[in-house]
């Protein structure tokens, strides 16, 4: 444990939070100074959007692969022809994120009435 | 949509766009806004926070991502040093969005101030301002991104409330599908992504995540995104910099 944690193990939960919540503010807060002063082909804007792009993919695969709690509990092979479907769906048709969102919500709905069902 | 468009166009003070915007919110990215925040609201319940931490994450840090990564690493037990790190390069994004965005509204002598309507700069409010922008009088843009953005923002604590409630008292056949719009939502968003270099970082980024998550659990994320996000940026440059001279 270093200092850092230390003084974070100190105050808590809420104390993490307002820290993360300084470092989400940092990006928007330099946003806002840096306007009009900077170019987005640098070479640190393409590192940072690799990093980001890196990041939320492999917490997007981690939500749909290795689920905590109630997603859990349909198959994983259920989940990914789930998520084929609907990038299927939306490709194909050229339909908008919010239908192909509605399509997957329907599909993991229609399995937890199965799971509903089988187990009364 | 069209219709408040048109409006748009015939709009000239500040208040009119504003309302203009709140409506266009409304009727754009507030329902998918609305979707994913009860979304987080169930997974918060889920991972065992109290209604008020999970509504504070939405209020203040108002970034799904951000705000998925830092209740996943907490529940995996990630210290919060590696946490803090995780969600700061989350939300990285935010520096391109506001730098795109803010030099497209020119500066008034009286306006409410940037550094505080910069919270309001979100996925959804970025890409209404974004295709809107270049139809609508400069003056009245500031407007109509605060009209879209403070709906926008507003929906998101009674949904993350309605979210967490809901969770609580209803069968599995309705957690299932809240609890899995966000990572549909993150997957199907990337189908938007044309840069290809941003699209091997996702699939790279996606696997190394699938594969360290069992090794590593708490620090997966840092791994795959730091570590892999920069080896697809190294791999890259360094093909970018051997190109020209071949």
């Amino acid at each position: 444990m270093n200092a850092f944690e230390s003084s974070i193990a100190e105050f808590g939960w809420w104390a993490i939070l307002l820290f993360v919540v300084l470092a989400t503010y940092f990006w928007r807060g330099l946003g806002v100074l840096l306007a009009g002063h900077v170019s987005q082909d640098s070479e640190l804007f393409k590192w940072l959007s690799t990093v980001t792009y890196a990041l939320v993919g492999a917490l997007t695969f981690k939500l749909i692969l290795l689920p905590i709690g109630a997603l859990a509990q349909v198959p994983m092979i259920y989940r990914i022809i789930v998520c084929c479907v609907c990038l299927f769906y939306m490709t194909k048709f050229k339909s908008g994120l919010s239908r192909g969102l509605i399509l997957g919500s329907l599909l993991m709905t229609a399995y937890g009435l199965f799971l509903f069902y089988q187990s009364t | 949509m069209d219709q408040i468009l048109q409006e748009l166009k015939d709009a000239d003070t500040f208040k009119q766009a504003f309302r203009l915007g709140v409506k266009a919110g409304l009727y754009g990215p507030g329902p998918v806004l609305l979707a994913g925040m009860i979304g987080f609201g169930a997974m918060g319940h889920g991972v065992g926070l109290s209604v008020l931490q999970t509504t504070a994450i939405s209020t203040f840090m108002y970034a799904l991502p951000g705000q998925i990564v830092f209740i996943e690493m907490m529940s995996m037990g990630a210290s919060s040093s590696v946490v803090a790190i995780a969600v700061a390069l989350t939300s990285t994004r935010f520096l391109t969005m506001v730098l795109t965005l803010f030099p497209q509204i020119p500066k008034a002598r009286k306006e409410p101030s940037r550094m505080l309507s910069v919270h309001l700069v979100a996925m959804s409010a970025w890409a209404y301002c974004m295709r809107d922008f270049p139809k609508i009088k400069p003056e009245i843009r500031y407007g109509y991104f605060l009209g879209i953005g403070l709906i926008c923002w507003i929906l998101a604590i009674p949904g993350t409330i309605l979210g967490y409630v809901i969770s609580e008292y209803v069968p599995i056949w309705v957690t299932i599908p809240l609890v899995f719009v966000n990572p549909l939502f993150f997957l199907l968003s990337f189908v938007d992504v044309v840069i290809p270099l941003n699209r091997i970082a996702i699939i790279a980024g996606g696997i190394a995540g699938a594969i360290f998550y069992q090794i590593y659990p708490e620090h997966a994320l840092l791994i795959s995104g730091l570590g892999f996000g920069s080896l697809v940026y190294g791999i890259d440059y360094f093909r970018r910099k051997r190109k020209p001279s071949a």
